[in-house]
């Protein structure tokens, strides 16, 4: 499958003369060490001499941060017995090294790309798209030949995941722009598709220029299978006819800026111009050549937006602080807090070839992301040297309630995993928007939008908290025999060895002896020590520190 | 003064009861606190989920299916199929020529609860939730944005009403009821009450007993909300089994008469808003007959919500709105259904101020276009938000980005 996806990316830039430098980015050496750039950053960002959290606070961090999920229980009991930083960084290797980071990497991905959409078909397209994201990563494909799939994709939306950002835009060209911009270069240039930019320097003009390089794709129904599908059509000819009520099934050979004055006429005709370099392809040019000329360019090791996105935001999901204020609050106009870091890493990236994996271990490096985390309570961005306490996503509540009965039981619990799957039924709630499946329905009730998926949040809602209190999912997760520590075997001489274990699998971490005694006063206050056992996991799950990382 | 100080003292007040933290930094509002939740002014919002047929509800024309109907109102003719609504014409004030340019069902129902288009990377808040923001009061413990999902089938063209709260923050997302006979959803106690309060008699300990303060505020005043709510009293307020058998008749026993009963309840117990629902009106086959079937299951709740919020003396503070998210096309097609079709529908609106007895708006005679009168969303948005005294021009500041309760549109004076 990889080399399906690879090929295709050679195989279009390799054809296009003039761009052949830009398929070469596979990764390259960089010039300097992880712990050498990680250290020059923390100079930088004066977090040099801050102090460093626990090992097992740690351990849970970085877990959450590079696998998606909580640490297992042997191993907060093995790094119990040593401390310092070798430890974690040996952690932390092993963890970008497994495929747990690019799933998680992936899921990061379809949430960015996926949530939020007003269409819940969009859902059709979460599975390949995290196979396209996870199999790159794996394989160690670079972010621009990950973006450049996105950008140039075409077929079907349940084949092939490249098609997701397309599909998810509906195949209207001013939309597809609109997302390529924010989602890649961190802009909102679609601000300007009514009007010039009012907080930038973007003009109406240049955001339909580049509208104009997608004008060529659209999404159409496919029925010839039993399957629901979708295609990425693109059309070269000169005769498209125009949809009805704004649907689109045929894209257009150009792109017209709609007359503001006039609706009911055509509109200018839009040459597909980059508003970055201000470079530019002919009217007339065919969709691949088009498409592949806007791919390379926006990718480019010379556009600056493009590493600085990526950059702040995985510094953002990783660290907490940012670089800039917003994940898609990057401009000419907004400043950046600490430029000369924000140049360092970027610079650095580029010269990995892109390489996620690379830029995660540098992150999880610096002693700004391994500091004491600070009170997600701010409201200003406290900026990229802070690191802050971030509640966990949909996805990580997932996988934490799923850690404290084993996976294999919570999909025997729930059903099945995959995103379209889970019926929100199950949660017990029923959310507007697309919160018809569990990782669409979980981020809904911890999050306001995904937005909060990139940065620090403490929010959660009531229908969020009585889900874990009293729903069917935490009631069910309680009286599994696999959950509760036995109180016949002999694995566990006592209550407290029992609780113990409740700590270590729900927090990553043993009780203090305070929590310990409050546990076995209400274990016995209670009817059964089963049902004292489960209540004292019952007040873990609904308290504050099973939702965060800390 | 400091903008971003007044915006935490106003934060802290707010959340004393629904607290759930401060604000995420790049959502942070820097507007004035709700000020006019004294007014005590409400709205429900009976929403059409799939697009009614204008032709066969409120705009019968003589292509209509079905014959058309007298009102109450000298020269206003309903649908048959209408007849109660027809008799509490005098309260409503019909818009007939309301457009958009929204033609697919998720586009024009974001379009209708938000007054914007989709667009990626966020969403605008809902009605219901400027709605809860501007006029909840934050001692309520029931909250303040209720969806009722009431019948008619969800099928129609996806999606379930709005899109939610979006930067507003999750106080204001939609509580959705699934059922208007049955309470929200998980706030029945898995346990006995003693047990539950051991439970969080624990939880509290724990949370004291932590070994280093967690960085997380609010979690905790959280869990206090809703197991106050789940032990609350007014927990009954969605107890439809409470009202006497006369209730019950004169709203009739459908789902949509048990939600639009319920939203009676919930508005005279303070909520600010509240949605009911009634899907299926997506008739692109059999249009007359799927029609003359909704408007039965609409007819005589809708018609009594008005009439016991006026006796309750309830409906001069709260506004009713009728809506789906767009019409239908004049055009039978071959299967005896209508399409999709935005350039021309209707919307009522009664209660809150509203001058009732009156039409604004007029279509053509085949309906396919307005020749009198054209009513943008966002003049239909800022009619509610001027007669729920919501200031529309209120700016949020989503990260470094002005955004607008509503971006463009004038009010309709006539409304009023």
């Amino acid at each position: 499958m990889k080399n399906i996806y690879v090929g295709a990316c050679f195989a279009i830039f390799t054809m296009i003369p003039g761009l052949a430098r830009c398929a070469d980015t596979q990764p390259t050496a960089t010039t300097r060490s992880v712990s050498a750039v990680a250290t020059e950053l923390d100079r930088l960002l004066g977090t040099a001499t801050a102090q460093s959290a626990d090992n097992v606070t740690l351990l849970r961090r970085m877990s959450f941060d590079l696998t998606g999920r909580p640490p297992a229980a042997s191993d907060v009991r093995d790094l119990a017995f040593e401390n310092g930083p070798e430890a974690i960084a040996r952690a932390s290797e092993q963890m970008i090294a497994s495929s747990d980071f690019a799933d998680s990497f992936a899921r990061y991905w379809r949430n960015a790309i996926l949530s939020d959409r007003s269409s819940n078909r969009v859902n059709l397209a979460a599975g390949p798209l995290e196979d396209y994201v996870r199999q790159s990563v794996e394989n160690s494909v670079g972010w621009d030949l990950i973006v450049r799939g996105f950008m140039t994709a075409q077929g079907s939306v349940a084949d092939d995941g490249r098609t997701a950002v397309i599909f998810a835009a509906e195949g209207k060209p001013e939309d597809v722009a609109a997302d390529m911009s924010r989602l890649f270069l961190g802009i909102q240039i679609q601000c300007a598709q009514c009007h010039d930019h009012p907080t930038d320097v973007w003009t109406r003009q240049q955001f339909h220029q580049l509208a104009a390089y997608f004008s060529r794709v659209a999404i159409r129904p496919d029925r010839s299978g039993d399957r629901r599908d979708f295609i990425v059509s693109v059309n070269d000819s000169p005769f498209a006819p125009r949809g009805q009520n704004d649907n689109r099934y045929v894209g257009q050979p150009e792109h017209r800026m709609p007359d503001l004055e006039h609706p009911d006429r055509d509109g200018e005709v839009m040459t597909p111009t980059f508003f970055v370099s201000t470079n530019n392809v002919e009217l007339g040019t065919m969709d691949r050549v088009r498409r592949a000329t806007i791919a390379a360019e926006l990718t480019s090791a010379d556009n600056v937006w493009f590493s600085r996105a990526i950059v702040n935001r995985m510094w953002t999901h990783y660290v907490g602080g940012g670089f800039y204020d917003a994940v898609d609050g990057l401009g000419s106009k907004y400043e950046a807090q600490q430029p000369a870091a924000l140049e360092l890493l970027c610079n650095e990236f580029v010269a990995s070839g892109f390489d996620i994996k690379w830029l995660a271990s540098v992150i999880t490096a610096t002693r700004a992301y391994r500091q004491v985390a600070a009170s997600a309570s701010s409201d200003t961005n406290p900026g990229p040297s802070v690191a802050v306490v971030r509640r966990l996503s949909g996805d990580e509540m997932y996988e934490s309630l799923s850690a404290v009965i084993g996976a294999q039981s919570f999909g025997q619990l729930i059903g099945g995993r995959a995103m379209n799957r889970e019926p929100a039924a199950m949660a017990g709630v029923g959310m507007s928007g697309m919160g018809d499946s569990y990782a669409g329905v979980l981020p809904r009730l911890f999050f306001a939008t995904a937005a909060d998926l990139e940065g620090t949040t403490t929010e959660a809602s009531v229908p969020g908290v009585l889900m874990l209190m009293n729903g069917p999912l935490v009631s069910r997760t309680l009286a599994s025999p696999i959950s509760l520590p036995s109180t016949t075997s002999r694995r566990y001489v006592d209550d407290a060895r029992r609780v113990d274990a409740i700590y270590l699998k729900t927090l990553s971490r043993l009780p203090t002896p305070e929590q310990r005694d409050a546990a076995l006063e209400s274990i016995a206050d209670s009817d059964t020590a089963v049902q004292g056992l489960e209540d004292v996991m019952w007040s873990l799950i609904c308290g504050t520190e099973f939702g965060v990382r800390q | 003064m400091n903008t971003l100080q007044l915006n935490r003292r106003t934060l802290l007040t707010a959340t004393t009861v629904f607290a759930a933290g401060s604000l995420p930094w790049h959502h942070a509002l820097r507007a004035a606190a709700p000020q006019i939740a004294a007014s005590g002014k409400r709205c429900i919002l009976l929403w059409m989920q799939g697009g009614p047929s204008q032709f066969e509800t409120f705009d019968p024309k003589g292509h209509t299916e079905g014959k058309a109907i007298a009102t109450q109102v000298a020269g206003v003719r309903f649908a048959e199929s209408l007849p109660q609504l027809a008799g509490v014409s005098d309260r409503i004030c019909l818009m007939r020529s309301v457009f958009s340019r929204e033609g697919s069902h998720p586009r024009a129902q974001y379009l209708m609860h938000t007054g914007y288009a989709p667009m990626g990377g966020g969403t605008h808040p809902e009605i219901g939730a400027h709605v809860a923001w501007g006029l909840s009061s934050p001692d309520s413990e029931i909250p303040p944005n209720i969806r009722i999902q009431a019948g008619g089938g969800r099928g129609a063209g996806g999606g379930q009403g709005g899109p939610g709260a979006g930067p507003l923050g999750v106080r204001y997302e939609p509580l959705v009821v699934n059922d208007p006979a049955s309470p929200p959803a998980n706030t029945s106690l898995p346990v006995n009450e003693d047990r539950f309060q051991r439970r969080l008699r624990l939880l509290r300990a724990n949370e004291t007993l932590a070994p280093a303060a967690i960085n997380a505020p609010g979690h905790l005043a959280l869990v206090e909300t809703a197991s106050s709510l789940v032990l609350s009293p007014r927990l009954k307020t969605f107890d439809i089994s409470d009202e006497p058998s006369s209730q019950r008749e004169a709203y009739g026993t459908g789902k949509f008469g048990e939600g639009c009963l319920l939203a009676r309840r919930l508005v005279e117990a303070g909520t600010p808003f509240v949605e009911v629902v009634l899907g299926n009106w997506d008739t692109h086959e059999d249009n007359g007959n799927r029609t003359s079937v909704l408007c039965d299951e609409l007819d005589r709740p809708a018609a009594n919500l008005i009439l016991d919020l006026d006796q309750r003396g309830l409906l001069d503070s709260t506004l009713v709105v009728w809506m789906g998210e767009f019409g239908r096309s004049p055009k039978v097609n071959g299967r005896g259904g209508r399409d999709h079709f935005p350039r021309a529908f209707s919307v009522w609106m009664a209660g809150c101020g509203v001058r009732g007895g009156q039409v604004i708006g007029k279509t053509s005679d085949d309906g396919s276009e307005i020749i009198d009168r054209p009513i943008a969303v966002n003049d239909l948005l800022r009619t509610i938000y001027r007669a729920l005294g919501i200031d529309a021009n209120r700016e949020l500041h989503v990260g470094t980005r002005p955004l607008k309760v509503a971006d463009t549109g004038t009010a309709v004076d006539e409304v009023f």
